[in-house]
Formats: C-alpha cells, structure tokens, sequence
C-alpha cells in the first residue's frame, strides 16, 4: 500500500477484524447463494434446449419388451423367453409413415482391447483350466465332475499368443491399454439422424453393411484416446484395433460433439451375425432395438400410435414395447424448471437479504469515518478521492466475499446438480453468476457513500 | 492576498436561524500573523472555516488573490485547500491509524508528489518541529505537544501561502502551548501567513494583528501595538 489514505482503509479494516470479517461472510454467503442458483437455473434451461433438440427427444423407440439392459439375466434365459425378435426388416416400418425422416437400429456393443494385462489373465486362467483337467481325470472314477473356475466357460477369441512380439512392433496395429470399450452397432441411417459427421476417414460404404470385415468408426474423444500422444487422430485412419472380437480396423473419426457419442465406436449392424462372430442365439437375444426419427416433434405421438399398430400386427400384443422417450423428457424439464425456479428466487432473496445487510453495515462504517472524511477533504481530498477510497474498500470486501462465495457454490452447484441430474460442468455459469451477485451488491454498497456527495468538510469534520 | 466583503453566515436550524457571521468585511496581506479573537459564540470559528474553504459564506464575496473562490467547484476548492492552506485544529485530528510520518505525508499524496519525496520531506518537517524521535509513532503513543507538532509539520508539508490555526493551543498545558505558538512564529518569520483563533490574550498579543469578533460582527481590527488597523 503506498499511498496514506489507503493505509487507513486498510489499518481500520484489520482493527475491526470481527466487523470486517462479518461483513465478508455475508456477502459470501450472498454471493455463494445466488451463483449457486443462478448458475443452476440457466444451466437448466440451457440443458433443457440442448435436451429437446438433441435428435434422441425427436424419435420413437421401438424394442422387445425384455429388460435389455438387465446383463444379469443369462443370454440363453433372455433368447427363450421372447418371442418376438426385431431386426433390420421391421424398419420398414418406416415406409408405411411419412412422418418418419429416418429409421435406424441402435444396439449396445462391446469390444474388449488385447493388452500385456489381458494376456497375462488369460494364461493365468489357461494354467487354472489345465489344472482343474488334471485333477479331474484322477477323480473321474470316484467323484462327480465339478463346476469349472470361472473363465472356463467363455473362451478367449482371438489367439495372439504366438505372433504377440510381431504385434507389438506393428505400426498397423493399435494396442490400448483399456480393459473394454463401448460402442453401438448401427444401420446406415444411424449418422443423418444423429446429424454425425466425420472429421478424418469416411461414413461406412453399403458394402460394409453386409460384407464381414470389422470396421469401426470413432468418437472424437475415444479416437484421442487411441491416438499416440501428441499425434493427430487422424493418423489412426486404417489402423486396426486388436481387441478378443478380432482386428477392426479403423475407417472414420466423428466430429467431436460434447455428447455422449465422443466417448463411443460405431461398427455396422448385421442381422445374421455381428462382427464379434457371434451368430444365431447370441443374436437374437440381443433385443435390437429400432429407432424412428421424426422431423416434426408435434406427431411424434400420432407416430407413436402408428408404429403400435403396425407392430401389434407383426408380432401381436405384449410383445413390442413402442415408446416416446421425449414425453419423459419433457416431464423431467418440467420438474427441473420448477425446482430451479424455486431455487433461484430463493437466492435471489439471499442475494437482496445479504445486499441491505452489507449496506447497512457499509453505512455504519462510513458514518463512523465522516470525521475522516471532514479532515481528508481539509487537507485536499476531493469528494472524488473519498468515493474512490470508500469504493476501494468495497471493492476489497466484495472481492474477498465472492471469491469465498465462488467456492461456496462449486460444491452447492454440482450437489444440485447432481440431484437434478444434470450433465456437463456449471463451473464457469458459476463464475459468472459469482460476477454479476458481486455486480449488484456493490451497486446497493454505493448507496451510503453518496451521502458524502454534497456535504461540506466543516460539517463533516464537526461529527465525532 | 485575502479579501472578505460582508460575509454573512447564517445556520437554518429548520425553525430556528441562527446569524453566525453578520457583513464582515477585513483583508488579510501576504506573511501576516492574526490572531481572532472573542467570546465563545463570537463566530471565530465559522470564520476559520469560511477562510479555509471549509465552509461557504450565505453572503458576501471570499477573493483569493483577487479571484472570488466560493463558486469554484469541488475539486477546485480541494486543490485550494491542498497546495495553498495548512490546518491546524485544537484537537490536532491527525489520523490514528498512521504514524507521526504518514500523517505528514498525506496532504502531499493529494497533491501528488511521489512517496519517496514526500517521505523525505516529512522526515525533514518533523526533525524541524523536533519529532525527529518520535517519527514512527502512533499518534495514541504522543503527548497532545507532540500531536499538535505533528499537526504543525503536516500543515507545511505542502509549503502553504496560509495557515489556519484553530486554538492550537487549547488542549495544552501552558508550557506546552508557549513551545507551539513559539514554531508558529518561526513558521510566519518564514513568510507564511498566519491567521489564529485564540482565547488566550498573551498568546493573541503574539500576533502583528487582532480581529476582535462579537455576536458575528467585526469589533475591531487592531495592531499588536493597540493602534487601529489602517486597510
């Protein structure tokens, strides 16, 4: 501090520590408060924006009425007890319903990468097999035969055990070091509904729809992933990825998106059998499931009803579950908008609460100091130089308050958030929403200070 | 260098008006010494502080150098005060939270001389008014001599034309209050203006000149020597 007016500020601030530290909790609690539920009410109406536009709350979904996602039911249970299996035929669906744009499968898949640890576990598990066989063979005449270890009943798929070495000194070859990726199997229409598009690479021919080869596409996020550090993704373009399924080589690279589909591949859906090799029952458990998308969002229903129709006819009643996921989401904006309206008027009353607090206490202090005032504006301030100094104290108090308010909110606003469940970070709309409360309370700190806009320096300097 | 015609000073109490200065007309010449003295209620401070820009006149001109300063805007009036008028108040009102120094180098920041200069010039004032000790003291930490000193060096930090002193002697014992109006003589033998109010007779015996108020109005104006003032 190198100048004496400021050094009095700040000598008076530090002497009223009590004083000067309340002062700061309260505008961090001002300010934590309303960012926290600003930030949260914009982030919900950007979200719900994003969320009725995103081309998954404009389509209807069609799928068996099996719990698909349930993985604890075993394969062969799933495949018996359906009886209807949907495939790429049933988009023709789609031809009988204008309103359809496109009409895609999206099916849940799986890859699981070939690496040093994999390897090891599997010759850990090989050793097991063997042993559990030789223990076998001397009971055989005398006991049961027992369950195997587990591992035993699932074999490896693709044996690269012998040309490992070569492998590795591959350029060709992609090694990740990940335990399992995540994808979808997907027809041709799957990329224009979505609006995806690829930033390296190319889409999948027709060809690829049919032929066996395993090609994959990437998102942005999991093709950096595979990428070596510091080169482009673009360079995995015709790589090929060894994984248990097999080699799939690499065609194309999506546009990164913000979304879901970054983190993910895309490998062509197959009715007879996918690219992993798995055919015939392994298939037809896997429960496709058909998506319709819709250019017009206000006949998404009468569409609904259509394609309960149409799949009644096919397979019968009970069998096909028809849904509209943008009616639960249009439920879930709904909910999130009233509590975070709630919210937000909540802390807006903190906000205005903490805003007359602090300028009540901002006022104490300055009538405390108009003595002060009276005899710096003797010795040459001008009512400019006490604004400022009165300002910079402000300035000082709201800075430290928001700063500690900021960090109130981050943790507040993810909590909210996460209750909400809410994607992507608020962070800076909590930043921002810290600014703006900051903004606001020092415009109600202003207020007591033009009460030195025209008092003359004798009156001032007669108060005690 | 000062002249004052029929100012007038009156305090609206709401239903009460209350004439603190009632058409006082004096001027005051370069490297005078003036001591203003009265009872209490005579309106001697309402005069310090009418001369010091402290406060306006309801009537009346105020010519400071001949150009008549109480229309001047705000920030005229503070640079006026900063770089040509020094305080100094019976209750000395330095700042507690600075030391002895930084009191003194605070009318400088107003008038933006830079910290090292003021630094050095603080430390010089203080040595001339024998604080040279006590630099770095808290204003809590000095006798009320002391105080008033520092109050002294600070009113010269910025080499005034005039210095305005209100009963700087009053909170002082006499020995005290001797060894202050003892600087003030050394200050106005330096060609700085000196304008007093006082109670004390002895210590308004001191001044070249006596403006003797009453109930507002200008009693006399008289020299050391108890002839009348010729201007």
């Amino acid at each position: 501090m190198r100048n004496e007016s400021g050094k009095i500020m700040l000598r008076r601030f530090i002497d009223r520590l009590t004083e000067s530290g309340l002062l700061i909790l309260t505008v961090a609690l001002g300010v934590g408060a309303f960012a926290a539920g600003g930030a949260l009410f914009i982030n919900v109406q950007q979200q719900s924006i994003e969320m009725l536009n995103s081309p998954a709350y404009q389509e209807i979904v069609v799928s068996t009425r099996t719990d698909t996602e349930n993985m604890d039911v075993p394969v062969e249970a799933k495949a018996l007890n359906e009886n209807a299996i949907l495939t790429q035929a049933d988009l023709d669906a789609a031809d009988l319903i204008p309103s359809i744009e496109y009409s895609y499968i999206l099916n849940n898949s799986r890859i699981h990468p070939i690496n040093e640890d994999s390897l090891a576990e599997e010759a850990e598990k090989s050793a097991m097999r063997e042993q559990f066989q030789a223990s076998n063979k001397a009971s055989e005449d005398t006991e049961a035969p027992g369950e195997p270890p587990e591992g035993d009943k699932q074999g490896f798929g693709l044996d690269v055990t012998d040309e490992w070495d070569s492998l590795q000194a591959s350029d060709d070859i992609i090694i990740s070091q990940e335990d399992e990726y995540s994808g979808y199997e997907i027809t041709s229409e799957f990329f224009s509904a979505t609006k995806l598009a690829v930033s390296a690479g190319s889409l999948f021919s027709m060809s690829d729809y049919t032929d066996t080869a395993s090609v994959i596409i990437l998102g942005d996020t999991m093709a950096q992933n595979l990428a070596t550090e510091g080169e482009s993704t673009d360079t995995l373009i015709g790589k090929r990825l060894l994984t248990r399924e097999g080699y799939q080589t690499i065609v194309g690279i999506l546009e990164p998106t913000g979304d879901t589909y970054d983190a993910l591949y895309y490998e062509p859906y197959r009715d007879s059998a996918n690219s992993a090799g798995f055919t015939g029952i392994r298939r037809m458990s896997m429960n496709s499931e058909l998506r319709f998308s819709v250019s017009d969002v206000e006949k998404l229903d009468s569409v609904a009803a259509l394609l309960d129709d149409w799949f009644i006819n096919q397979f019968g009643e009970d069998q096909v579950n028809v849904s509209n996921p943008r009616i639960e989401a249009e439920q879930t904006i709904a909910r999130n908008n009233g509590i975070s309206l709630l919210l937000f008027i909540l802390s807006l009353a903190g906000l205005f609460i903490a805003s007359v607090n602090v300028a009540h206490m901002m006022l104490s202090r300055t009538m405390r100091m108009k003595k002060h005032v009276g005899i710096l504006m003797a010795l040459g301030a001008t009512r400019k130089n006490i604004n400022r100094l009165f300002a910079s104290e402000s300035l000082v108090v709201i800075a430290l308050g928001s700063i500690a308010g900021a960090l109130i909110a981050i943790p507040l606003n993810i909590q909210m958030k996460n209750t909400l469940e809410l994607q992507g970070s608020a962070t800076p709309l909590v930043i921002i929403s810290a600014l703006v409360s900051a903004l606001i309370i020092f415009t109600f700190t202003q207020i007591p200070i033009r009460r030195f806009d025209s008092i003359k320096p004798a009156d001032a300097m007669r108060s005690n | 260098m000062i002249q004052l015609e029929n100012i007038s000073k009156i305090y609206d109490l709401q239903e009460v008006k209350i004439t603190a200065l009632d058409n006082v007309s004096f001027n005051i010449d370069r490297g005078e010494y003036i001591a203003i003295m009265g009872p209490s209620g005579s309106g001697k401070s309402t005069m310090m502080q009418i001369l010091g820009i402290l406060d306006n006149a309801t009537n009346g001109v105020y010519k400071l150098e001949g150009y008549d300063i109480t229309t001047l805007p705000d920030k005229e009036q503070a640079r006026i005060r900063n770089k040509h008028f020094g305080f100094i108040f019976q209750s000395f009102n330095l700042f507690p939270e600075l030391s002895a120094v930084e009191n003194v180098m605070l009318p400088m920041q107003y008038a933006g001389v830079p910290v090292k200069k003021r630094k050095e010039r603080a430390i010089y004032l203080l040595n001339e008014v024998g604080l040279d000790h006590r630099m770095n003291h808290l204003p809590t930490m000095l006798s009320g001599g002391e105080q008033q000193r520092v109050a002294i060096a600070r009113a010269l930090s910025n080499e005034p034309d005039l210095i305005l002193a209100d009963e700087p002697t009053g909170n002082l014992p006499t020995e005290k209050g001797d060894e202050i109006m003892d600087i003030l003589e050394k200050v106005n033998n330096n060609g700085v203006t000196i304008v007093m109010v006082t109670h004390n007779p002895n210590q308004g015996k001191r001044a070249k000149r006596i403006i003797n108020l009453r109930d507002g109005r200008l009693e006399s104006s008289i020299t050391a020597t108890g002839a009348a003032y010729a201007k």
